[in-house]
């Protein structure tokens, strides 16, 4: 019965993932490419990466380049970057998640990867919203963002939370040398906001 | 009448502390000589194993390292500190290495090892360079902060992890070298 049900869910799934819009699909993809429009941001980040101690992210690019951008294009671009470690080694430095999470993900995947280090218990939601300064709505997405990313990954047992790093070795990614979770904006009169290590 | 008899009880604390002191005194002259080593031996940690890219496309294995003196320097191309150290490796390396002293550069959240390579030369390292990866690093214990060194004795034991730049850091270190020279595999 159990083996029955467990095909139907299969076929379903199957199913469904070709419902799925095809330029999503495309976007997850490991040979992903750009539109036209992604492409403008990742010139700008490189051409960022190229300036002494420079490592502006996606989010802060997107908003540099101006115009109308959405998640979608951020983990476009976050799995283009992830495929493509040959593009800067800024990449190969610091790691594709350094450039593609927002500083609330990155204040968030610190302390998870922190509590689990010492064996403790994470911040639930509530908490977070708190320490973070954010709505609980914005703390959900960002943890959705960082499930989407692999870098944390649902576990109903984490309780108030509902997640934790995806996989072990994120656990020592809280040190002050490793600066992947870290985030160091900065903002000088008449020039774009950008970020350092 | 509380106080009185806090300040009684903290008299008597005193006493017993300083008959606990003496004590230990009288006890550690007579026992220290014979459990110091014994003791110092069982709580050094092994050093982990390895296997790493050198950035001249080798692999390194940390098995080469066995009866020798390593000075195994943690750092990244990006770390100043980092980097003013390395003249004094150079050094270090050259005056001990045939009495048994090797000095590995394991290069961290520096990129590739094609990247890590024109930096070793422009910087004139004359000891081997390995690229890291968050194994090792966890193996050593972690490493929270540049530059970290380690020193392992000729047992393959972390004899010694110094953390950052201080002054009396390279007299202190060159004696441990010397010291650990000594030994006997």
């Amino acid at each position: 019965m159990i083996s029955q049900l467990r095909s139907i869910a299969a076929i379903m799934m199957i199913f469904a993932s070709a419902l799925v819009p095809s330029q999503l699909a495309a976007q997850t993809a490991p040979g992903v490419t750009l539109t036209d429009k992604q492409q403008k941001v990742l010139d700008y980040m490189l051409n960022d990466w190229n300036k002494p101690s420079r490592i502006t992210g996606v989010e802060l690019a997107m908003g540099d380049v101006g115009g109308q951008y959405s998640p979608d294009d951020r983990y476009a671009i976050g799995v283009f970057l992830k495929n493509n470690p040959r593009l800067h080694r800024t990449l190969r430095t610091f790691g594709w998640e350094t450039a593609i999470l927002t500083p609330n993900e990155k204040l968030i995947a610190r302390i998870v990867s922190r509590a689990e280090r010492e064996n403790q218990n994470p911040p639930t939601r509530e908490e977070f919203a708190r320490i973070v300064e954010v709505s609980g709505a914005e703390v959900t997405d960002a943890l959705e963002k960082l499930d989407r990313f692999g870098i944390m990954r649902r576990d109903p047992a984490v309780r108030g939370l509902g997640y934790r790093m995806a996989e072990d070795r994120y656990q020592d990614w809280e040190g002050a040398m490793r600066i992947t979770f870290m985030n160091h904006r900065v903002q000088v009169e008449g020039e774009k906001p950008f970020e350092v290590y | 009448m509380r106080v009185v008899q806090q300040r009684s009880l903290f008299h008597w604390l005193a006493w017993f502390r300083a008959f606990g002191l003496v004590a230990s005194l009288l006890a550690a002259c007579f026992i220290a000589p014979a459990v110091v080593p014994v003791v110092s031996a069982q709580t050094l940690r092994p050093m982990p194993a390895f296997n790493l890219e050198s950035i001249d496309g080798t692999r390194f294995s940390s098995k080469a390292l066995e009866g020798k003196v390593a000075l195994v320097d943690f750092w990244a191309t990006w770390c100043g500190p980092c980097i003013a150290e390395i003249p004094r490796w150079n050094e270090l390396y050259g005056r001990y290495q045939d009495k048994g002293f090797v000095v590995l550069g394991v290069t961290i959240r520096s990129g590739w090892a094609s990247d890590i390579r024109p930096d070793a030369k422009k910087l004139k390292i004359t000891y081997l360079v390995v690229v890291g990866n968050d194994d090792v690093e966890k193996g050593f214990g972690g490493i929270w902060g540049f530059p970290t060194t380690f020193l392992i004795n000729r047992k393959g034991q972390i004899y010694k992890k110094y953390t950052g730049m201080y002054p009396q850091q390279e007299a202190q270190l060159e004696a441990d070298i010397q010291k650990l020279l000594a030994e006997r595999p």
